[in-house]
């Protein structure tokens, strides 16, 4: 059951051959035998669930058909919004709080019928992690629980790559989407800026913030961002344009597309693994075998971008959380005070030139994308570390290929691309223009295609 | 502030910056906040280079007459 993808998994409940609710018992069950030695969750919602699942299967049954979501499984970061159900961030500051309404992506989702399996791990805060420190122990990665998950939207990776759910919800600040999609085999979409609401969702950085799925399957991000997707007037970042057509052009592959390879980002990397670089490669010779028109481009320099990012994301996490930072410090891990602390360090001077940086660095990717219809980019230079090396800092040399568009806010995915030689999984970035996320997408499909990620099984668990 | 300044300069730098905002920094926690303090302090003369009219038309200027 927990191979179906969502597709799958809708036809199978419109021919009456599975059920809402069997996907929703699938899916705990498969919690509760392998969520043990995982942490993905800190909070299974399974009475929600299958209250959930019954009203969907007795909808579908009457003719009521609210989309592809429609009785299908789901979970959320628990730093999304659940009117009635704790949502606490990973941490002691916000151990008790029960909003009183859903976030926007939350009430989509419901809206569109999909079925709540619960509330996943995150670094605190989206920002603190993996720590020992917290209410909630860390989640671990499925491919091999001795490695991270990758971070913020840790338990939403290690969920759907354990099979535990096809979709869930993660948030993308420096890459805490495509992050964990990274080190747990899984795709990550962070939308374009602006593309779905953030409200009720807590935020790390205000103006580096994106909402987006994790997913076995570029189809079912796809699906997922097409029912998240569209304008929210009280979310100040929402752009009001059109919803694209996501899954139209899926399948169209790649021949006659111009992809753009900024190697200078992960050739001059000081840290890095080769079998990373080297399936970036291979995916980039079989795009080209496709009929792609595959070549390396320049960009500005990635430091730039790394520190226009981390400067702006310091500050306004900083911002939000100055008070409990000035009363409360021992109440946060130590490791997210010890990174929330360093926004206090910036001047007005930095982050209004991180500002000004960043217009610049917008405007120079805008002009790749005049001769490119999409790039292609590592995402996390290693596979996942384990936990006791110690390699998950927060520095100038971190692994994580991400920041660059959270910084200019263009919309990426990562994709896998194989198993390295210690069964980690690998994998890449798609980026694409400003809202074209059709096009992104159908790259991606391509990518997953040509990598064989596809015939991959779920690690053994 | 000097691009490059001495691991105690540092140290005082962020004591100042750190009670200037008013944060109480835990004691057990200094040592490796000044290491992480380092390597971000190191990325910021990024920040302040030369920016020309060719990068921000509308905004640039000069003191300098």
């Amino acid at each position: 059951m927990e191979l179906l993808s969502i597709a799958e998994a809708g036809r199978a409940l419109r021919t009456g051959s599975t059920t809402s609710v069997a996907l929703a018992e699938a899916c705990l069950a498969r919690i509760a035998a392998t969520d043990g030695a995982l942490n993905a969750f800190v909070l299974v919602t399974a009475e929600r669930a299958i209250a959930d699942a019954m009203r969907a299967d007795t909808e579908l049954a009457a003719g009521h058909d609210r989309g592809p979501m429609h009785g299908i499984p789901y979970a959320l970061k628990d730093i999304y919004d659940t009117g009635g159900i704790r949502t606490t961030c990973h941490s002691k500051l916000r151990i008790d709080v029960v909003p009183d309404y859903d976030s926007v992506v939350a009430a989509k989702l419901a809206e569109a019928g999909g079925v709540l399996l619960g509330k996943l791990g995150t670094h605190e805060f989206a920002l603190g992690g993996p720590s020992f420190d917290l209410p909630f122990p860390p989640a671990r990665n499925p491919w091999n629980p001795a490695h991270i998950p990758g971070g913020s939207s840790s338990g939403s990776g290690a969920a759907v790559a354990a099979g535990m759910v096809r979709m869930a919800m993660g948030s993308d600040t420096g890459g805490s989407i495509r992050g964990p999609a990274a080190y747990c085999g899984t795709v990550g979409l962070k939308p374009t800026y602006g593309r779905t609401s953030r409200r009720g969702v807590f935020p790390l950085s205000t103006t580096l913030d994106h909402c987006g799925p994790l997913s076995r399957s570029v189809e079912d991000s796809a699906i997922t961002l097409q029912v998240i997707a569209g304008h929210d007037p009280l979310d100040a970042a929402s752009a009001n344009m059109p919803v694209g057509d996501y899954l139209g052009d899926l399948n169209k592959g790649v021949a006659g597309l111009r992809i753009g390879i900024p190697r200078a980002f992960f050739a001059t990397a000081p840290i890095r693994d080769d079998e990373v670089v080297a399936a970036i490669d291979r995916v980039a010779a079989a795009l080209r075998a496709a009929g792609a028109i595959v070549e390396d481009i320049e960009l500005p320099d990635y430091a730039l971008f790394s520190t226009c990012g981390r400067v702006i994301m310091l500050s306004e996490a900083f911002a939000i959380h100055e008070r409990d930072m000035q009363t409360r410090p021992r109440d946060f891990g130590r490791l997210t005070f010890e990174r929330f602390v360093l926004g206090a360090t910036v001047t007005a001077a930095d982050l209004t030139q991180a500002f000004r940086l960043r217009r610049e660095l917008t405007y120079a990717v805008n002009r790749a994308f005049a001769t490119c219809d999409a790039l292609i980019t590592a995402s996390s230079l290693i596979p996942a570390p384990t936990f006791e090396s110690g390699s998950t800092a927060m520095s100038a040399a971190a692994p994580m290929q991400t920041m660059p568009f959270n910084v200019t806010g263009h919309p990426a995915l990562s994709v896998p691309t194989g198993l390295s030689s210690a069964g980690l999984p690998m994998g890449l970035q798609v980026v694409g223009p400003a809202f074209d996320e059709a096009t992104v997408l159908r790259v991606g499909r391509a990518v997953e295609v040509l990598s064989g990620w596809e015939k991959v099984l779920l690690p053994a668990l | 502030m000097p691009d490059s300044p001495t691991p105690a300069a540092l140290a005082a730098e962020f004591d100042m910056l750190a009670a200037r905002a008013g944060v109480t920094v835990p004691p057990e926690y200094r040592d490796s906040i000044l290491v992480g303090y380092a390597d971000f302090r190191a990325q910021l003369p990024l920040l302040h280079g030369p920016r020309t009219h060719l990068s921000e038309p509308s905004n640039i200027f000069s003191l300098v007459p």
